[in-house]
């Protein structure tokens, strides 16, 4: 599978920094997943469920209370203030 | 002579006492330094990574009408003031608020001990500040702005740029700018560019604040290792020269005794 670079940012640090294969949250027209070689896009995020399927085929859960997706051509940036991991 | 020495004697114990003192405060002060750069170098990271995305967003045609954008010069200035929630960080309080002169007009929102006890306004602690407490202040600081209830936001922080030297600045936030160079080309926004830029606003005004307040809190504890350093050498040739006098008093009185014991003896 492809791979490309994931950042979750938040003010108190970069909560995941790394390869991902896919990200899927709530995006503000609906549900939308991440995949690598997506167009340029920002969009703004809805409170929801945050999944993220990493490098070696991980699925990683976290809640996520709003926020900004950023896909630029090199990597994908997630920025929220209010993301939280499942435990 | 007797009291003499008595007295200096008392002086250089109280002043061993502030030694003390100011020296666990500085050994402090310096376990806090890393921590409190780490957390600013963080913070800043995602403030600067919010800027590049609103910069994108701003400099859209779309977004030309966006409230926040929009420049009104009638002059009702907003300040987030941040300071120390303590002193005897030598002039780290002092410098913020001396840079407020400057603003005599400006309604203030104070976040820090000792500009909320100035100020009066209600307690945020600059220590312990969170992000969930930035978002609520964002929010409603940015509602206020779009309804037009002042026209431009700015924050007074102190910038760290070393260990000995930190500057107080302001950074203003709100009406955003448009950054000349900067394109939106071939970008997708969802649902548009109007839209997510309202949306993200508040969060990106959070995201700058955390980042002030994290760099000022570096600044002081910068600033009070310095001071409490300064106050250690300070104290330490007092109690030299408090040492050197306690001596003279001492041998003088000894002196004296022998003198009057010789005369006494002599008669």
């Amino acid at each position: 599978m492809k791979t490309y670079k994931l950042v979750v940012a938040s003010p108190d640090g970069n909560l995941y920094d790394g390869q991902a294969i896919n990200l899927s949250l709530r995006g503000a027209d609906g549900d939308l997943a991440i995949m690598a070689g997506h167009t340029p896009f920002i969009t703004s995020v809805k409170p929801g469920k945050c999944t993220i399927e990493t490098e070696d085929g991980e699925i990683r859960e976290g809640a996520i209370e709003g926020g900004l997706l950023v896909v630029s051509g090199s990597e994908v940036i997630l920025l929220s203030s209010g993301f939280s991991w499942k435990e | 002579m007797g009291s003499d020495a008595k007295q200096l004697r008392n002086r250089i114990k109280s002043v061993d006492s502030t030694m003390h003192l100011t020296r666990a405060m500085g050994l402090v002060a310096s376990s806090k330094i890393r921590r409190a750069t780490e957390a600013m170098t963080k913070s800043r990271r995602y403030a600067e990574a919010f800027t590049q995305a609103m910069d994108i967003l701003a400099s859209s045609g779309e977004c030309k009408k966006s409230p926040y954008l929009e420049q009104r010069d009638t002059g009702r200035t907003r300040l987030i003031v941040i300071a120390g929630d303590r002193g005897l960080a030598g002039g780290y309080n002092a410098n913020v608020f001396r840079f407020l002169r400057d603003y005599p007009d400006a309604e203030l929102i104070p976040i820090g001990k000792k500009a909320c006890d100035k100020y009066h306004g209600e307690f945020y602690s600059a220590e312990h500040f969170t992000p969930d407490e930035a978002s609520g202040m964002a929010k409603k600081l940015c509602d206020d702005f779009a309804s037009g209830e002042y026209d431009r936001l700015g924050i007074v922080y102190t910038g760290y740029v070393s260990v000995m030297t930190q500057e107080t600045r302001v950074k203003w936030v709100l009406p955003l700018e448009r950054k000349p160079g900067v394109k939106s080309t071939g970008m997708i926004f969802e649902p548009d560019e109007m839209t997510v830029l309202n949306y993200a606003v508040s969060e990106y005004v959070t995201g700058i604040l955390v980042a002030a307040v994290r760099e000022s809190f570096a600044s002081e504890v910068a600033a009070r290792r310095c001071a409490m350093d300064a106050a250690d050498k300070n104290a330490q040739v007092m109690i030299d020269e408090l040492s050197l006098a306690y001596n003279r008093a001492r041998q003088g009185a000894i002196t004296q005794e022998l003198i009057e014991i010789v005369a006494g003896s002599g008669s």
